[in-house]
């Protein structure tokens, strides 16, 4: 491989990108993950793989059509997620890129190079999701679905292109340092959106009308003479995922096109950027000699509280990812309201909305916490103060309980005009929930920078009490709905609930951490 | 920038600084090994060291940032283990790398660093802005300080040490990354600190810098105090009375 040449540059991007996603991961303990949640996935697919047969046997039909259709733009709104996410990585750590910058390569190669390490990294983690087709496609016999491989390459090299389209385009718009956050909010909203279109289908389940007559009337633009019927050209792209070989062929080439099309384009911009990625945000302008009102005086924890908070509102991006951790409970609300065949009532709203105010409430606090101990930028400047470390630890805590708190306050307000019982233990098991959960990340005081603090698995730190801070909100949700509903299983659900955050506390004692003991 | 002397708290004849049998280990490794050393008031001290020398994990220690296996550290007679609010509220620690908030500006953070401390509003505000135009940073005074280079970094972090008017300043390696002009407003300060009555201790891998500044100069290696003294007193260790204080540095650390 010649040095300098794409090809070159392109290995060392993955090799860059490999070594970060496996961390402190030997490669042969990750291989040996990767090989069982295959044999996993071949399990699990199997009753899939029924289900499936035959549709996959004939792919001209409507079904295997709609499933192609609908497998392609999964792909593509999941693409488009980590695609900006990883242009925005690719385009703004500058670390290796003030070194690439300055050497004597050519703009062009570099972009590209960045260009297609974005793809594959889009190949690598929206291929996650297709494991189980490609698992179906090898050992259960449906073979063409190993088109999903095809459709993957191509799915990444467009989302790729499209995502630093956008993030170049908003670099031009709005400035580096801007376009960086939004881009990042863009991405995290695009997650968020995909998301909740997922949960569409559960949403409508309990709404008069019923999905089936819906999901028929959409079946008949599929038939023949309709305007999405299967034959149409329009489905060729998603055709590769049954191996179609025009459909592979156009796909492929139109990913391909798109992306040497993007190099083309954004060359010239992309050399730009480099110059500006850093410190030349739009200086604001001096408003007027006059100082802000100092307000020291308020006391050391006050002055904590507003540090902290002043920190977390001037950051878009880490506020959406703490909200995006309560919309990834949408699938397990949607399940809960679904009950009893649709029909809601105020007798089970209450005690549903009790369950979904706490466990939001909980995995909200955990969320700042993770935001205000991980992504504490100067904790010397803490440690040397003498305000003493358990004021900084309440400060945190607090700045980390209340806003969520509130939140369930005002959920709990709304739950107790339906059942005011329910309301009642959503307040009690609220303020549980949010305590416990951000105490845990008290004790587990990984740090990592605040942009990677919903990314980096070294953010999450020691990996129990990690554990115990996502189980402590589901724990304390769980408990609010046995004790609302009157279930017996309240007896196991509360013990639990209190019995997971002294097992986290355990756990912090006994590796002898917590934030600010050294 | 008019340097006010640091208040004198305590007077008599108490040292600024006592490390009695300062030990730490970081396992099997033993950074800073029983180390005993007195830092006067009102005297500029200069800790120099090679690398791996244990100087910043000394200043570590006596900043309350590690905690000692053994011994203990004395701030104008508090001990930073058993009284370690009290010792911190007289001492600015600056590392060589300062930790600011990326989305506060520099009013915002000595406004944070003024609350800390619990200087009072009214002072904080006057002694910030005064701060602020000495090192030339008023005119960035509303921006964040995530678009500062390093040197401005550096400045601001300097300003968060001086808000509290500490009676002790310990500074690692404080000229990195400083232009010329702001070097030496950073050395001029530190002179006239210590000439108001204020106690300056640093590490510097600069030698020219401990020359001239430092009234007495300590030497560590492998976690120990290997020589101590003024300039001269040192050049009299080493037999040689007009060699700089690289050569004297390199002999003793040689010796090792």
């Amino acid at each position: 491989m010649h040095p300098g040449s794409l090809p070159w540059l392109l290995r060392h991007e993955l090799k860059v990108r490999w070594r970060e996603a496996l961390g402190d991961t030997k490669p042969g303990t990750a291989l040996a993950l990767g090989a069982l949640l295959l044999l996993a996935l071949v399990f699990m697919v199997a009753p899939l793989a029924r289900a499936l047969g035959g549709l996959v046997a004939d792919p001209g039909s409507v079904g295997a059509t709609l499933l192609a259709g609908v497998v392609l733009l999964v792909l593509l709104a999941t693409g488009l997620t980590v695609g900006i996410n990883h242009s925005v990585m690719a385009l703004f750590e500058r670390g290796d890129l003030d070194l690439l910058a300055s050497s004597p390569l050519p703009a062009r190669t570099v972009f590209a190079s960045r260009l297609l390490a974005v793809a594959a990294n889009v190949f690598l983690s929206v291929g996650v999701f297709t494991l189980p087709l490609i698992a179906m496609a090898l050992f259960v016999g449906a073979p063409r679905l190993l088109g999903v491989v095809p459709l993957l390459a191509s799915v990444a090299l467009t989302t790729a292109s499209l995502g630093m389209l956008v993030t170049l385009a908003l670099v031009r718009a709005l400035g580096p340092r801007r376009a960086r956050t939004v881009s990042q909010v863009l991405g995290a909203l695009a997650g968020a959106v995909f998301f909740l279109v997922v949960q569409l289908p559960n949403l409508a389940r309990g709404q008069a009308g019923g999905m089936d007559e819906r999901l028929q009337r959409w079946l008949n633009y599929f038939e023949p003479g309709g305007p999405l019927a299967a034959d149409s050209a329009l489905w060729l792209p998603a055709r590769t995922l049954y191996l179609h070989p025009v459909g592979t062929v156009v796909s492929l080439s139109v990913g391909a096109a798109l992306a040497w099309g993007t190099v083309l384009l954004l060359q010239g911009a992309f050399a730009r950027g480099i110059g500006l990625s850093e410190g030349a945000s739009r200086r604001r302008r001096s408003r007027d000699d006059a100082l802000p009102r100092f307000a020291t005086d308020r006391g050391a924890a006050r002055v904590l509280l507003a540090k902290e908070w002043k920190l977390i509102l001037r950051d878009p991006y880490l506020v959406s990812q703490a909200l995006l951790q309560v919309v990834y409970l949408l699938p397990a609300a949607t399940v809960l309201f679904m009950g009893d065949r649709g029909r809601w009532s105020a007798l089970q709203l209450g005690p549903l909305g009790a369950t979904l105010a706490v466990t939001a409430g909980g995995t909200l606090a955990a969320s700042l916490a993770r935001i205000c101990v991980a992504g504490e930028e100067a904790p010397d400047l803490l440690a040397s103060s003498p305000v003493p470390g358990r004021t900084v630890r309440r400060s945190k805590l607090l700045a980390a309980v209340l806003p969520p708190m509130a939140l369930c306050l005002a959920l709990a307000v709304a739950v107790a005009a339906l059942n005011p019982l329910a309301g009642v233990i959503a307040v009690l098991c609220g303020a549980a929930s949010t305590a416990t959960a951000a105490a845990v990340r008290l004790w587990n005081p990984a740090r990592a920078p605040r942009r990677d603090l919903f990314r980096q698995r070294r953010a999450q730190g020691d990996f129990v009490l990690s554990m115990v801070e996502a189980f402590v909100p589901l724990a304390w949700g769980a408990a609010a709905f046995t004790l609302a509903t009157f279930s017996p299983w309240a007896a196991l659900a509360l013990p639990l609930a209190a019995l997971l955050p002294v097992v986290g506390f355990w756990r912090a004692r006994s590796r002898g951490v917590a934030f600010g003991v050294h | 920038m008019r340097v006010r002397a640091p208040s004198q708290a305590q007077g008599g004849t108490t040292a600024a600084l006592r490390l009695e049998g300062l030990t730490k280990r970081f396992g099997g490794n033993v950074a800073v090994d029983r180390l005993t050393l007195e830092v006067r008031r009102g005297e500029l001290y200069a800790l120099l060291g090679p690398n791996g020398a244990g100087k910043t994990t000394t200043l570590r220690m006596v900043a309350g940032l590690l905690r000692p296996d053994a011994g203990d550290a004395y701030l104008l007679g508090a001990s930073v283990l058993r009284e370690p609010a009290e010792a911190k509220r007289r001492l600015a620690f600056l590392p060589d790398e300062p930790l600011l908030y990326g989305k506060l500006n520099p009013l915002e953070y000595l406004e944070f660093v003024a609350g800390l401390w619990g200087v009072p509003a009214a002072e904080a505000q006057a002694r910030a802005a005064e701060l602020l135009k000495w090192l030339g940073l008023w005119e960035n005074r509303h921006d964040l300080t995530e678009t500062f280079s390093r040197g401005m970094k550096q400045k601001l972090g300097l300003a968060g040490g001086l808000i509290h008017d500490p009676e002790v300043i310990i500074l690692d390696e404080p000229l990195t990354g400083l232009d010329a002009a702001a070097a030496k407003a950073v050395k001029d300060l530190l002179v006239e600190r210590v000439r108001g009555g204020g106690t300056v201790i640093l590490t510097t891998h600069i030698m020219e810098v401990a020359e001239r500044l430092a009234e007495r100069i300590g030497i560590i290696s492998r976690g120990r105090l290997v020589a101590e003294g003024t300039l001269e007193e040192l050049r009299a260790r080493t037999g040689s009375q007009s060699e700089t204080l690289e050569a004297v540095f390199l002999e003793l650390v040689a010796e090792q």
